[in-house]
This record gives C-alpha cells, structure tokens and sequence, in this order.
C-alpha cells in the first residue's frame, strides 16, 4: 500500500494520484546526468581528466609491475627455480685433486640421476690439480710469452654443458666416449679462447697444460649456472683422473623441471651416494613462489599508493567541478523542487552526474592505461600482461570515486531551501 | 484532451471546498514579520492578482501558498489538504502534483529542448504503472501546442522571444495538471504584445480547465483582468475595490 501524504477532505479524493510520491527511473536519472555532462562538454572533459590519469596510473602501475613482475619471476623460474647442486657435506678449501678430502661424489652423475622423474640434466665437475703447468698454445716453454698462462683447468662429464645450460660458440663438446677413452681433448671457454686467441676449430688448434698436449674440439659460451666456467679449460673427467690424477669430481649441478627442484634435491643424495647420503649436501632454491610474491608485493606496494594518490587527486577535482555546478545551478535546483522534486531526487541528480563523471574518467583511463602498458611492453619486449579483472574494475573504481566525490556536493544541493534556491536566478 | 481536473469529478465537490483557504498565516524572518495573521480563500476557478509595494511581501505569500515556504504560524489547507504539518515528501508531492510555477525569469534549462523542459517535472511524479515516456514527450508536446508554439518543437530556449519563453514556462506549469497557478510577476519581463497574450493565455486556460490563478503584478492591466485584486500592506492582506477605468 502506498502512503498517502496527508489528511483528505472529499475535494482532494481525485488527487489521491497524482499526490502520491514519485520514483525516478534508472535510465531518467542516467539520461539527466549525461545530458547535464554534455551541457559543459569541455569543463567536463576537463573535469574528468583527473580520474583519468588517476584511474590512468593505477592501470599503468598494476599492469607494468605485473608484466614487469612476471619478467623477473620468469628469469628467477628459468634458472634459479631450476637449478639443485650437490657438493660433499663437508668441504674442505680448494677441493682441488681430493687431497685431504674424502672424495664422496661419483663421475657416473648422468647415469644416475637421469632416471629420476624430473631431472632434465646433469654434470659433474671438479678442479684438476695441474702443479706448476702452464698453459700455452705451443709447446717451447717461454716464460716471456703472453700467452703463457696459469689457468684454471677442470675434469668434467659429458652431461655439465647441458646442465650449466651454454652452448658451444665454435666446435663441439666432447662426449661420454672422449671421457671414457679418456682422450686429451679440451673445450675451453669463451673467455680463455679470446686470451689465447683461438677462434677456428677447423685448424684443430692444439694448446698444451705444462708439457701435455690437449686438442681444442670447442669453445663454450657463457654458462647461464656456474658461470665462472667461462675462464676454465674443461677436459673429460677420465682425462682428468688419467692426466692429473683428479680422484673425483667436488659438485653436481642438476637441471630440473619447473617445479621439481625440491624434489630432486632431496633423492639427488641418495641417488648419488646409496650407501651414505649423509655425506651429501643438496642445495635447492628458495620456494620461488614466495620469490615472486615478495618481488610483486613490494613493487605493486609502491605502484598502488601512487595510483591511489592521483585517484584522490582526481576525486577532488570532481567534487571541486561539482561543487561549482551545484552553485552555478542552484536556479535549477530551485526549479525542480518547485516543480515537485524532493531532496533525494536533487542529491539523486548530481551524484548520478558526478559518478558519470568519474565513470567516464575511468572508461577513459582504462584505455590509456592499457594503451600505455603494450607501448611499454612493445618497447622493452616483454609480454604485456594485461589482466582483465583491472581492464574490468578500472572504470567501476571510476564510477566510485566519481559518487565518493559527489557526496559533499549532493549534500550541499539537497539542502538548499527552494525559495532561497528559486531567488538566484538562472 | 482537456485537463483530468473536470473529467473525473463532479463540480459540486470543488464548490464546496475553496483551493486556498488560510487561516492566521504569518511568516517572520528573524524578529521582522513580513506576513501578519493572513487570512484567505479563493474558490475554484478564481483569477487573483496580488499587488502592493516593492518589499510588502507579496513573494513572500506566494512561497507559502505553493508550498516553497513555510509560514511561521497558522494553517493553510490547499484543495483540501491541510499543508503546514506536511513533511518534505508531502509538500514536494504537493508542488509537483497540484500546482504549477511560472516565474519572472522564466528558469527554462538552456541545454534542454522546450519540450524537454515542459516535460521535465513528470520524473519527479507518480506515474501510473507503464507510461512510456514517448506519452510524456507527447504531452509535452500538446501542452506547446496549447501555448501556441507548436511550431517551435525541437528549439532551445534560447532560440525564443522573452513572450514565447514564459508560453514554455506556462506549458511547463500546465504538464501537472494544477488546480492553482502561482506566477510571480509573470509579464515582469514582457513587452505590451507579449503580456497581453500572455493574459489571452490564462483566460482560455480559465474557460478550458477549471483552474485557478494567482498573479502578482505591478501592472495595471494584468490587475485590470483579474476577477479579484488583493493588496499586501504591513504584512495585511485585504481586498481591493475593482478599479473600473
Ligand atoms: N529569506 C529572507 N530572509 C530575510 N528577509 C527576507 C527573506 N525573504 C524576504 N525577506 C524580506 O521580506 C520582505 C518581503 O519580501 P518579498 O520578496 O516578499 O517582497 P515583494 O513584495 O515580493 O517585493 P518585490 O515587489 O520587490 O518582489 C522584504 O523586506 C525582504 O527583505
Ligand atoms: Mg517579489
């Protein structure tokens, strides 16, 4: 039942319609509040500006941290979150040649550890003890000579330039049949091949370690694990224990799949090791999805705040242009009450417009802000990663901050008296 | 289709009961009184005009008669309707359902259509339950052409004369159906044509619809047309002789 206003006498029995209160359509109030934001297109445009570069910012901010969060999750996951290394539980200094040390750790890593689910390489290697050899590209022992040099050189197995993940820059690495006849064969790294000045493979250089002569089959390129290898001479483990009686090798690196490094890392020593994997250390990365969640939340952090300052910024400006609005328009104020509008309707109204303004700001904002996140992929290459539940919030946190900021207006205008409303004109 | 103020009802119901009827109206600002003890009644259908000097208070009556105002004491019943201890939802009801405003300054919306503006007050009324609002544009549209400015449909206010302004603000006044018309100084801003047709004007609407009208004036010949002429002097109201020129 509908409230009647007021006591009736028989005369006002046939306005008992018309007196009954109104309620506003949906759409009319839409439909008021667009046709009052075209009536001052470019204050409005102006007006708004402010929840575009807010709403703008925060996109941009959340959607370049998120895309620029997944780039460096993607490079920690790629390496890190992929990577386990065993090495003797308790290491002496050097580890070099296993004087003094108990040698722990097998040759036979890829045999053992490819079977496991998970693994998708693995090596072993360790120093070889080369006394006072130097290293030269031929065979007169010179002192003088530049390019006689004291390098680091290192018994490996075949599976290590997979599991340190390089590729050879010239040549080939050498194989499992190079360790087994233990060849004296080397691949030296990309930073000893330009000390020693050797780039062609197709000569078989040949460089010697103090008076053996080693074939150069390969040049390695920069090892994205273990990466001081790049300045190392790696010779097969075998030629190692033949040539300079290295007992064993000092650390497994293991390539895992995603996901599978703790795994490994924890059956790694008893693949290795059956009868006393105790004697073992594995090493795993952190948890990388804590890794990315600190990474993201401090950047996002900062990015969130920042947007949230301009959106404020941008909800002033609105609640300032409304404020004018209702103080320029209080004739029509006037008017409407007169013409049987209550307060609710006069506050209806300009929120309704204030949130088409913020709405609009946010609309617009959005689409900035998405613009400018695959410009700035497109610029850096990463992949834009846009999420859709911001593309889809950005103009909702628009239409909001246009109703926060329009509250105080709405306020002011629903409180004007009609008659002082009516008085200042139009 | 003429007002639904004469289909549904019987004249004899409006005879007995006058659309104003005021009794010990006054209204105070601060400690000055501008309305002292007022009492008034118009019947149905009358033609008041309202004079005396600048600052008496004429204005100041009108905003308690259509409900803008409310007056210090007294009651004052409007069509019956007993109106001072009506709260915001009543009186709002009232201005939008039983009168209409016509102003000095016509107060048209510059950015919306005329038919726009007359149709405007129909959000702020009950709706019987499926009017379209293509109903209201046409509406809006007959009361123009009630006015006259048929011819003008699509126009912006600011395209009009001042006369054919105060036509939309007539129309505008008309879409609630009003039993009571309050306009203050209605020909304020008109030239002699333009007041002269637009008193044309309300005396059709007097012969077509049953409604009342209340026009201050400080003009001579808008008084001249009025059935009856009150004057305000120290916040009295009283009647004035008829001047017969
Ligand atoms: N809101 C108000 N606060 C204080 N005084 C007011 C207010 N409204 C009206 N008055 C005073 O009441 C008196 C009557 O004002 P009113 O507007 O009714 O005069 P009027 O007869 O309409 O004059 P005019 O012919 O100039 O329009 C004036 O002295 C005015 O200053
Ligand atoms: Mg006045």
């Amino acid at each position: 039942m509908r409230w009647l206003p007021f006591r009736r006498r028989d005369a006002a029995d046939r306005r008992r319609t018309v007196l009954r209160g109104s309620r506003m359509g949906l759409n009319e109030m839409i439909d008021a509040a667009v046709n009052g934001m075209f009536a001052k297109p470019v204050r409005s445009a102006l007006t708004t500006l402010g929840t575009v570069l807010g709403i703008g910012s925060l996109v941009v901010t959340l959607g370049i941290a998120k895309t620029a969060g997944a780039q460096i999750v993607e490079r920690f996951d790629a390496l890190a979150a992929t990577t386990v290394t065993v090495e003797p539980a308790q290491q002496g200094g050097g580890g070099g040649g296993g004087r003094g040390n108990r040698i722990v750790l097998p040759w036979d890593v890829e045999q053992r550890l490819l079977p496991l689910n998970g693994v998708v390489a693995a090596g072993a290697f360790g120093d070889a003890n080369t006394g006072s050899g130097r290293i030269s590209t031929n065979a007169i022992n010179d002192p003088t000579d530049r390019a006689q040099l004291k390098l680091r050189v290192v018994g490996a197995s075949a599976g290590l330039f997979a599991a340190i993940k390089t590729e050879p820059v010239a040549g080939r690495f050498f194989d499992g049949g190079h360790d087994t006849r233990a060849d004296r064969v080397a691949v030296i790294g990309q930073g000893i091949a330009e000390q020693l000045g050797i780039r062609d493979m197709s000569r078989r250089p040949v460089i010697f370690i103090g008076e053996e002569a080693f074939t150069v089959i390969g040049i390695m390129g920069q090892p994205q694990r273990e990466s001081a290898l790049v300045n190392a001479i790696i010779v097969p483990g075998g030629t190692a224990a033949a040539r300079f009686g290295l007992a064993g090798p000092t650390k497994v690196v293991i390539d895992t799949e995603v996901g599978a490094a703790r795994l490994i890392a924890d059956q790694a020593p008893l693949a290795l090791r059956p009868a006393e994997p105790s004697a073992l250390r594995a090493t795993s990365p952190p948890e990388p999805q804590s890794t990315r969640d600190d990474v993201s939340n401090d950047v996002n952090g900062i990015f969130v705040v920042l947007g949230l300052v301009s959106l404020i910024v941008g909800a002033i400006g609105i609640m300032n242009v409304t404020l004018v609005t209702v103080m320029e328009r209080t004739g029509e104020i006037g008017l409407r009450r007169a013409l049987g509008a209550r307060r609710r309707h006069i506050a209806a109204q300009f929120l309704s417009e204030s949130t088409t303004l913020g709405l609009t700001g946010g609309i617009a904002g959005a689409t900035v802000g998405i613009i400018v996140i695959i410009a700035v992929s497109a610029a850096r290459q990463w992949t834009p990663v846009l999420d859709l539940r911001l593309a889809a919030l950005a103009p909702v946190g628009g239409a909001i901050t246009g109703l926060v900021a329009g509250l105080y207006p709405a306020w002011r205008a629903a409180s004007m008296e009609p008659v002082d409303a009516l008085r200042s004109g139009m | 289709m003429s007002l639904a103020l004469t289909d549904s009802e019987p004249q004899t119901a409006d005879n007995t009961v006058p659309v104003i009827r005021m009794r010990g109206i006054s209204r105070s600002f601060g400690d000055a009184p501008v309305l002292r003890d007022v009492d008034l009644d118009v019947q149905p259908g009358e033609y008041v005009a309202i004079v005396g000097p600048s600052g008496s208070g004429k204005s100041t009556l009108l905003n308690v008669l259509g409900c803008l105002d409310r007056p210090t004491t007294g009651t004052y019943e409007l069509d019956g309707v007993e109106t001072t201890t009506l709260g915001e939802r009543g009186r709002a009801a009232v201005r939008g359902g039983l009168l209409g405003f016509v102003f000095q300054s016509f107060h048209l919306l510059s950015h919306l259509s005329i038919e726009d503006n007359v149709a405007m007050s129909e959000s702020y009324r009950h709706r019987q339950p499926g009017t379209q609002r293509s109903t209201r544009r046409e509406r809006a549209i007959a009361e123009l052409e009630r006015v006259g400015l048929g011819h003008r449909i699509g126009y912006k206010p600011r395209l009009l004369s001042g006369g054919e302004r105060q036509r939309v603000a007539i129309a505008r006044a008309l879409m609630s159906k009003p039993a009571l018309l309050l306009c203050d100084e209605p020909t304020g801003n008109l030239d002699r044509a333009n007041t002269a047709a637009v008193l044309d004007l309300f005396d059709e609407l007097r012969a077509s619809d049953l409604i009342t009208i209340m026009v201050i004036t400080h003009d001579g010949s808008v008084a001249e047309r009025a059935d009856r002429v009150i004057g305000i002097a120290d916040g009295m109201v009283s009647d004035r002789p008829r001047e017969t020129s």
